[in-house]
């Protein structure tokens, strides 16, 4: 439809309603705004010299500059094998979880919960010492057994297994939300016809969450393109750079902000790649598993293969969560962590910053909650209505508000700061020092994740329940509230749960958004390892870790649901 | 006619300095406050920071502690911002205070006679000099080293029995990591780069980190970290020892100096002043386990040699700066970090 024929109808459909008319509008603007803004003002930047002349120097550096074209290449690389070996990992825990009776489901889901909130640069540290090729313990052990050493976590495999870790909970939520929402009557009809049941299962579901499976992916591609924390650790001591590490280079010794815009921008062309791989792979097939009529939950049964799904799930929870958890609180326990875990050593003195309010962490704290909690819920709010727009009109350029709506998601946050940071501290929005640049910043960076959950969701219902609830007289926003927000609780818990748990670690914006009585949680404990004191930073990523958990635990209480499934 | 201008309008500030203390607090107290961001440990700075309030009663002094590199992001992020919270600063990377000095961000004053410091250790226009020093120790894990194993000389580093043994931060990440680089090529000399390849370096983001891996022995020897870490890493009971180089050991500057558009100017002049003083300093090294830059000084981190019985290396911010990173370069190269 050309733009010219969208105009009679928009004017149509804003004369009969409105309020509809406005709230989507509003919706568009301040997403437009959150993230169009401080993306012009990097592209601007990059357009300049040091001396504020124009000039294409840095985007020209950008592309011959062997070490930056060497780092963008390695950056594809780490994603795409992450993004596997996420698939790898999540869709069988997934599909175990959602469609079997596979034994300690909701163990699983705990850890898969925690895996997901734990940074991952504190994974990278466990490998570390797991997997370091001198002193890695699995090293010393495989040298004493056959002389010989398994893995070096230094190198570009080792930075894949942290990543993968870290991120498959992303494939895993969206899988599973989408494997519980089919209905049986599918996996029956091909059991009818024959096929053994989990033949069924997974030739007829898998198929069916192909949505949910390829937005997950992309989203793992883009948070690994994104990823710095990991890298930072893992990347240099195997002789290699990331885009992210070397953009943070940019930003010290001598800083060359000018450059780093230039550098982050074409990251762009990632977000649209992956949206147009979205494209590519659904066509325009339909993939609607709620209608009118109510799905019943049915598990395949699978027999003994249901503990062969339990021990893999064994194995995952132990790398991604119980190391990772097992380095932080043996640390966080400890006078010094380099010390034997023994009576004498033992010591709770780095939970006591916790009430010190002398120190930054109380406040920290605070301003964590605030701005985890206040991004999520804005993000969440402005993503259904945005998600409406997109999946259920025909406005046009919707296209282009999708692009709109994801293209900060593997934008390097620190390079994102910085257009925060120019854009906010003009007379007219005095933002930057306060807590609400950091509300607005985090919602611009975190908003793809509340979009591409509640985009799948949304997916996933059918129209015929809207269509029903609109011929019975009731008003677009009544049908919204009364018919498909109910539908949508499900996705819109992920979405919520998804940001709050990224945006309440959230490090590479906040490092250059903050001053003194801004700082958040996860500013504190990069003082602290930046103070050389590991075991305070432990003490408090365990409180970070597990704040997210109690609030994932609060929202599923309040919201009545008794399972952790996503 | 344009230099001697420019001459007289860089020491226009410094003439500032002839105000006599009494003058200088009578000015500062009507300002209040004093906001100090360094590299330059947290806690035991405070704590002798809290010497000059008692000293300066009116007078409250923030101090704000980030290493370096994160500390002059959080600077730039402020001139981004159009504003300026510090008053004094203090950081580790030669290159960006001479930087800052460039580009007018610092102002001179004349807290001591350069004269009265080591060399190496300031600005001969007085724009900034050296609140503390730390040299780029070599350390070694005791546990996995033998006494009589252990490394003394950097050409030894250079051997097929430390292959593989080596972490170090990144030389080409900072002015110190440069630094320590500095000495291992005038040890080694033109081949230090080349003939690293072959010695499988473990490199590190930052001391810290190169401090962990030779404590948890993933590389037993490192041949240059920041020496008050060090010393603070080996008080905790890491099982780490200190080396001395028989070459010579670089060493280290906290760069000091007062910012031009300091929110309170003779509050940050008068606590630049402090800083220097030989109380000020004697306290410092007893309690950050640095060396001072003033040559009266003979009070050293506890139990270690004073620097007059050390070999050490003194290398000029701009030395550090300009040689520093071009060799940092060819490290990089010749190690293929791609």
């Amino acid at each position: 439809m050309s733009f010219v024929h969208a105009i009679p109808r928009l004017i149509d459909s804003t004369r009969r309603d409105p309020a509809r008319t406005l709230l989507m509008a509003a919706a568009l603007l301040v997403v437009g705004w959150l993230v169009l803004y401080p993306l012009a003002i990097l592209l601007l930047l990059g357009l300049h010299d040091k001396a504020g002349q124009w000039t294409l120097d840095n985007y020209a550096t950008v592309f011959t500059e062997p070490r930056l074209v060497g780092a963008l290449t390695n950056s594809v690389i780490v994603s795409v094998a992450t993004m596997f070996a996420s698939l790898v990992i999540a869709l069988p825990l997934a599909w175990g979880v959602a469609r079997t009776r596979m034994p300690g489901k909701a163990v699983v889901n705990i850890a898969v919960t925690i895996a997901f909130v734990i940074p991952n640069f504190i994974g990278a540290i466990a490998w570390m010492l797991l997997l370091g090729k001198n002193a890695g313990l699995l090293n010393v052990l495989a040298r004493q057994l056959f002389d010989g050493f398994l893995f070096d976590i230094y190198s570009i495999p080792g930075l894949v297994l942290v990543l993968a870790l870290s991120f498959f909970p992303i494939i895993f939520f969206s899988a599973q939300a989408a494997l519980e929402n089919i209905d049986p009557m599918y996996e029956e009809a091909a059991q009818m016809s024959g096929a053994p049941a989990w033949r069924a299962s997974l030739g007829i579901s898998l198929p069916l969450v192909l949505p949910a499976i390829v937005s997950s992916s992309v989203l793992v591609f883009l948070e690994a393109m994104a990823a710095f924390g990991a890298p930072a650790a893992i990347a240099t001591g195997g002789n290699f750079h990331l885009l992210t590490t070397e953009l943070y280079d940019m930003f010290s010794y001598p800083p060359r902000f000018e450059l780093a815009a230039a550098a982050a921008t074409p990251i762009i062309l990632f977000t649209l790649l992956g949206l147009w791989l979205q494209r590519v792979a659904l066509g325009r097939r339909r993939y609607t598993v709620i209608a009118g009529k109510a799905a019943r939950g049915k598990f395949v049964d699978i027999g003994w293969g249901r503990w062969v799904i339990f021990g893999y799930a064994m194995v995952v929870i132990t790398a991604a969560v119980a190391l990772p958890s097992f380095v932080l609180v043996r640390a966080s326990l400890l006078t010094k962590w380099v010390r034997p875990f023994i009576s004498r050593n033992i010591t709770l003195d780095h939970y006591e910053l916790l009430f010190n309010t002398g120190s930054i962490v109380p406040t920290s704290i605070v301003n964590s909650l605030i701005t985890a909690v206040g991004a999520a819920t804005l993000a969440c709010v402005l993503g259904v209505v945005v998600v409406w727009i997109v999946e259920r009109t025909t406005l046009p350029g919707r296209g282009v508000i999708a692009f709109v709506s994801t293209v900060t998601f593997a934008f390097p946050g620190i390079a994102l700061a910085v257009g925060f940071v120019i854009g906010y501290s003009n007379r007219y929005m005095p933002l930057y020092g306060t807590l609400w640049l950091f509300l607005i910043a985090f919602t611009a960076q975190r908003f793809p994740f509340a979009f591409m959950v509640l985009r799948n969701a949304l997916k996933q219902i059918d129209t015929e329940l809207e269509d029903a609830g609109r011929m019975s007289g009731a008003s677009w926003g009544r049908t919204i509230l009364d018919i498909s927000m109910p539908l949508l609780r499900s996705g819109l818990i992920a979405a919520w749960i998804m940001v709050f748990a990224v945006t309440i670690r959230e490090l590479s914006m906040a490092i250059l958004l903050y001053v003194r009585g801004t700082e958040t949680l996860p500013v504190a404990i990069f003082s602290f390892v930046d103070n050389g004191t590991f075991e305070p930073a432990a003490s408090l990523s365990v409180v970070l870790v597990l704040i997210s958990i109690f609030s994932v635990l609060l929202l599923r209480r309040v919201t009545g649901r008794s399972g952790m499934s996503l | 006619m344009k230099r001697i201008l420019a001459a007289l309008l860089l020491m226009a500030p410094v003439a500032a300095r002839a105000q006599t203390d009494a003058e200088l607090y009578t000015a500062a107290k009507a300002e209040g406050a004093v906001n100090f961001a360094g590299a330059l440990k947290q806690k035991e700075t405070e704590t002798v920071l809290r010497g000059f309030e008692k000293q300066y009663p009116g007078i409250k002094v923030s101090y704000t502690r980030r290493s370096t590199e994160p500390m002059v992001q959080l600077i730039e992020a402020g001139r981004l911002a159009g504003r300026n919270d510090f008053d004094v600063i203090n950081l580790t990377e030669p290159g960006e205070m001479v930087r800052y000095k460039r580009e007018g961000l610092l102002t001179a004053t004349k807290p001591v006679a350069n004269e009265e410091l080591l060399p190496g250790t300031f600005d001969p226009d007085y724009t900034f000099r050296s609140y503390a020093l730390t040299p780029m120790y070599g350390i070694v894990n005791t546990d996995k080293v033998k006494p009589a194993d252990r490394p003394k000389a950097l050409v030894e580093l250079y051997t097929a029995t430390w292959k593989g043994r080596v972490a170090i931060s990144q030389p080409s990440r900072g002015g110190t990591d440069s630094a320590a680089l500095m000495a291992v090529a005038d040890a080694m000399g033109a081949e230090f780069a080349t003939r690293a390849r072959d010695l499988d370096i473990l490199l590190t983001r930052g001391n810290e980190a190169a401090i962990s891996a030779v404590i948890s022995g993933e590389r037993p020897v490192s041949w240059g970290v920041s020496g008050y870490r060090a010393l603070d890493a080996k008080a905790d009971g890491s099982p780490i020892e200190i080396i001395f180089w028989k070459e010579g050991t670089a060493i280290s500057s906290f760069y000091g100096g007062v910012m031009a558009k300091a929110p309170h100017p003779n509050a940050a002049r008068l606590l630049d002043r402090w800083m220097m003083t030989k109380a000020t300093q004697e306290k410092l090294v007893e309690a950050d386990s640095i060396y001072s830059s003033r040559k009266d000084i003979i009070a050293t981190p506890a139990g270690e040699p004073p620097l007059s019985k050390l070999p050490l290396r003194f290398y000029t911010a701009e030395e550090v700066t300009q040689r520093g990173q071009a060799l940092a370069k060819q490290f990089d190269t010749a190690l293929g970090v791609k």
